[in-house]
């Protein structure tokens, strides 16, 4: 775990800086099993010391609200604050061209070998093991809000709307999110 | 021509989905698979769910899984075309608004708005996992697998790749 008052490395000038961030969203990409978050973590904070234990949590729980896959938006952020727009698309880069080669062979193969018993058993132990994974990075989320009992009231209700009731993503939040930000703000004085 | 009608229906409703898709692309997954699967039968339900494990065992990034639907449409040109839909539009986004939102990182109202979301998309991870589990969880075993990855994962320091080891394992014993 990293302090307070480990230093912030800056970022490395022009086409080594690109470089820089293209190999290490391409490494968080392709460790990216069980989240690709838990890797960002050691290899922004704890490794490269590119951001703060701080910066890392906004910059994710700003990055996990916007729509869109967490990590290429955490890409599009860090990259543009290190090298603007070209920094932004080499982090992308790194998250998305290997790994789509990777899928796309995946799934040639699948054409071959998914009519297996076998094949259909393994990848149905994998799901129920990924569906753990999903409620534990749920839980870890959780642990910088303890003992907030309205905050816990906002997430519930966003479970059995979204969870249970199945309804609109975008009445869930019209409904739930003013409320829950006002609430913020007042406690915030 | 009906490939290209249908690829071009697909990008539509995945860059759309892209835009929807607060809290992660998992939050979206019904709404997808009610459009790939039920809707236009371009995928059956057990591919949409095998390409699901595909996508959390592979080394890369999970919502790789909607290249694979558009490879299902249009070969190698639609993976692309899909992968870029759902790329492009939350990450045009997330561009613009990750500038602001760093320039204001002491402002009351950012931190206001920060907090109060905060919650909501907590509860909005345990809802892609509780729908996960719903479509994985299909015996006791497969409910046990999910129970102690889960348990495991918060409780100790163990690698995740032996938490899908086993139960692939479990797989290849037939008992999934």
């Amino acid at each position: 775990m990293t302090s307070e008052h480990t230093q912030i490395a800056a970022p490395r000038e022009g086409i080594d800086g690109l470089v820089d961030l293209y190999v290490a969203f391409l490494q968080i990409s392709l460790s990216g099993f069980g989240g690709a978050i838990n890797w960002a973590h050691r290899a922004l904070v704890e490794k490269r010391h590119w951001m703060s234990d701080e910066d890392f949590t906004e910059t994710l729980s700003l990055c996990q609200f916007l729509p869109g896959p967490n990590i290429v938006n955490f890409a599009m952020c860090l990259g543009q604050r290190q090298h603007g727009i070209a920094g932004a698309l080499a982090a992308l880069a790194g998250v998305v061209a290997v790994p789509f080669f990777v899928f796309i062979a995946l799934g040639a193969l699948y054409t071959s070998f998914g009519g297996i018993a076998i094949v259909h058993g393994i990848l149905s132990g994998i799901s129920a093991a990924a569906a753990g994974f999903v409620i534990t990075v749920a839980v870890r989320l959780t642990r910088p809000h303890r003992r907030q009992p309205i905050a816990a009231l906002f997430g519930a209700a966003a479970f059995i709307g979204m969870g249970l009731l199945k309804l609109p993503l975008l009445l869930v939040l019209a409904v739930l999110a003013p409320p829950s930000i006002a609430f913020a703000w007042v406690r915030s004085r | 021509m009906k490939e290209s009608g249908a690829l071009f229906q697909l990008v539509v409703q995945f860059a759309l989905l892209s835009l929807l898709a607060f809290g992660g692309v998992n939050v979206v997954l019904p709404e997808a698979h009610r459009f790939v699967v039920d809707v236009h039968h371009w995928v059956t339900d057990q591919e949409f769910a095998d390409f699901f494990a595909i996508a959390q065992a592979a080394p890369g990034p999970n919502f790789l899984m909607f290249a694979l639907f558009g490879w299902k449409v249009a070969g190698i040109f639609g993976a692309l075309a899909a992968a870029l839909a759902i790329i492009v539009p939350a990450g045009t986004l997330a561009f613009i608004v990750g500038g602001i939102w760093h320039r204001f990182r002491n402002a009351r109202w950012r931190r206001a708005v920060q907090a109060g979301l905060a919650p909501i998309t907590i509860g909005l991870v345990f809802s892609s996992g509780f729908v996960l589990c719903v479509a994985a969880d299909h015996n006791w075993v497969t409910f046990a697998i999910t129970a102690a990855t889960a348990i495991l994962a918060l409780t100790s320091e163990i690698n995740p790749l032996w938490f899908f080891l086993g139960a692939g394992v479990l797989g290849v014993l037939g008992l999934t």
